[in-house]
């Protein structure tokens, strides 16, 4: 447990399709766990598009891309955006960041390596796609959380990337979180769909981490740029949200 | 009008002298009157029937709708598991035929390269023939000879074809007995050859020894059946009499064998050849010399496993 306090879990958010919910899924699971007295870092690590700042509403000065660039001290650009929550935004519409050259990745991992020692968690938040970066931020991390909606395509990408990620990048552990659900049994159907799958075609073990109802509270939370869990705490989204924190453990 | 009120009211008032209602009050007021309470209540009673029917069929309704919606996107994701399954059993059949065409390939290769070191075996024994003063000696180099060339013109055989297992041994026996008569420098006209094979698939374990033994008897028919200038014919026919057994008859009518050679020491190479690879292949031989020399071998051959290992 010591050892742990020292060094930051990592975890990496993604999905392969876009708009499946993972920024507003690491915003809000991060204040979860800051609730449980963790200190957590977010990194925005959708270098092409950023939008965890819109999300908390937070006036950006110095992005991942400006820090990478100037070699400023990576801490100058970290925003604390609630008690025991510091986010690094990332930066937005410059298509050269989308992939991270090997000097960048290395520096990159540095930065955040250097900065997150303060930490008790990362949560890094990825593009979608499979771009060189969600790769990268992939095999950078600890544990690596798919987030899945009921939806074929979703499926088909998360699949996708898996495949990707198990075959040429040497990971083999994921943890799924199911978001959209709307029901119980179209989260189970959905899970034994995509484990039967991959343990059938890549010989993998999934791990379900939880799900999230499909709820208006995260869309009209969205549009008011405040997290639903801070927004509509009883909500049954801001429920589940907690309910993952409290697994966090779990995670493989 | 008036004829169907009276009629009405006639009705009516039989059904409405229990309530001790007088036919000249229900004219005055109207028989709808009292008759309204009555039918008021069954016209509640009928709208609420329908209310209830309505909404039960609207909620049927929306509960079927919610069950088709679900039903749909289940099968949406069964379908995706299908397709990912198509998907990936398309790449892995793919990479199967491709190792399958790379280790055809070079199984081919192989079979070329031994073809040429056979080839070059010989070449060397052709060289030697230079060094050596007896003739006898050039006659066995020119044997050794046809043998490395029988062998390589299997090899050379299986890699020109489909089949990379399997010789066939009809085709094989033309190309044998081609390269004999050349290396004899026999003259196809004086010295004729009827080659009968079925259609005969050997693989290589077979076909190697079942050619050297064909190689042999060919040659010495060719050296010794037929004195110079005489003419004569060299039957061969291979079949295969029931499965599992391999009949090879090599016949000449020529001088016939002088006296069939019993003692082991005395036999040619070629004959002891024969004897050897018949008995391993655990065959037999009849020789039959009444009219020119026949050579009978029946041998056991295996059926070539295809698929099992
Ligand atoms: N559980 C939910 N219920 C209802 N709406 C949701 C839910 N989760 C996410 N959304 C909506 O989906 C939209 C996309 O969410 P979000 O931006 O988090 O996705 P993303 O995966 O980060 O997208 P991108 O790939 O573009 O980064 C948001 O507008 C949000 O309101
Ligand atoms: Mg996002």
């Amino acid at each position: 447990m010591a050892l742990s306090k020292k060094t930051p879990r990592i975890l990496c958010v993604t999905s392969g399709k876009g708009g499946v919910g993972k920024t507003s899924f690491t915003v809000n699971f991060a204040i979860a766990l800051t609730r449980n007295d963790s200190r957590v870092l977010v990194v925005d690590g959708d270098m092409g598009l950023a939008n965890v700042d819109v999300l908390l509403r937070l006036s950006v000065k110095n992005n991942i891309r400006d820090i990478l660039e100037s070699g400023a001290d990576p801490r100058q650009a970290l925003i604390f955006a609630r008690p025991n929550l510091a986010v690094l935004p990332g930066s937005s519409g410059v298509p050269e960041m989308v992939s991270l050259g090997d000097k960048q990745q290395s520096k990159l991992a540095g930065f955040i390596k250097n900065i997150s020692s303060s930490f008790d968690y990362v949560i890094i938040d990825t593009a979608a796609g499979i771009g060189s970066s969600v790769l990268w931020y992939n095999r950078f991390s600890d544990h690596n959380i798919f987030i899945l909606s009921p939806d074929p395509t979703s499926m088909t990408d998360a699949y996708a990337l898996i495949k990707l990620l198990s075959r040429d990048h040497g990971i083999n552990r994921f943890n799924l979180v199911l978001n959209f659900v709307r029901g119980v049994r179209e989260g189970n159907h959905t899970v034994d769909t995509i484990k039967r799958v991959t343990q059938r075609f890549l010989n993998l073990e999934l791990a379900h981490l939880g799900s999230i109802p499909e709820d208006n509270a995260v869309r009209k939370a969205v549009l008011d740029q405040v997290p639903f869990i801070e927004q509509t705490p009883g909500s049954k989204a801001a429920r589940a949200v907690h309910d993952l924190a409290e697994r966090v453990h779990t995670l493989i | 009008m008036i004829s169907r009120n009276a009629i009405h009211t006639r009705t009516i008032t039989c059904g409405c002298c229990r309530y001790g209602v007088s036919a000249a009050f229900l004219k005055r007021s109207g028989f709808c009157n009292v008759r309204g309470k009555s039918m008021h209540g069954s016209f509640f009673f009928v709208v609420l029937w329908i209310v209830v029917l309505l909404v039960a069929i609207v909620l049927g309704y929306l509960q079927q709708n919610r069950m088709v919606k679900r039903k749909t996107a289940e099968l949406r994701r069964e379908l995706f598991e299908r397709q990912m399954a198509e998907k990936e059993l398309l790449a892995s059949d793919q990479k199967l035929r491709q190792s399958l065409a790379e280790k055809e390939s070079l199984l081919k290769e192989i079979h070329h390269r031994v073809k040429n070191n056979l080839q070059i075996v010989s070449s060397l024994l052709y060289l030697q023939e230079d060094y050596m003063t007896d003739p006898k000696g050039v006659d066995i180099l020119r044997e050794s000879q046809n043998r490395v060339k029988s062998m390589a013109l299997i090899h050379e055989q299986l890699y020109g074809t489909a089949d990379l297992a399997k010789i066939d041994f009809g085709r094989y026996i033309e190309g044998l007995t081609a390269n004999l008569f050349d290396a004899y420098g026999i003259d196809p006209d004086r010295i004729r050859l009827n080659v009968r094979t079925g259609d005969i698939a050997l693989g290589v374990d077979m076909a190697v020894p079942c050619g050297l033994i064909i190689n042999e008897l060919v040659s010495n028919a060719l050296k010794h059946a037929f004195l110079p200038d005489a003419s004569g014919t060299i039957d061969i026919a291979i079949q295969t009499p029931d499965t599992g057994r391999i009949e090879m008859v090599v016949a000449d009518d020529g001088i016939g064998l002088t006296e069939p050679p019993a003692d082991a020491e005395k036999k040619s190479l070629g004959l002891r050849l024969i004897d050897t690879l018949t008995a391993q292949l655990d065959g037999t031989l009849v020789i039959n010399t009444e009219k020119g020399t026949r050579f009978s071998i029946t041998l056991n051959a295996p059926e070539q496993p295809e698929k099992e290992s």
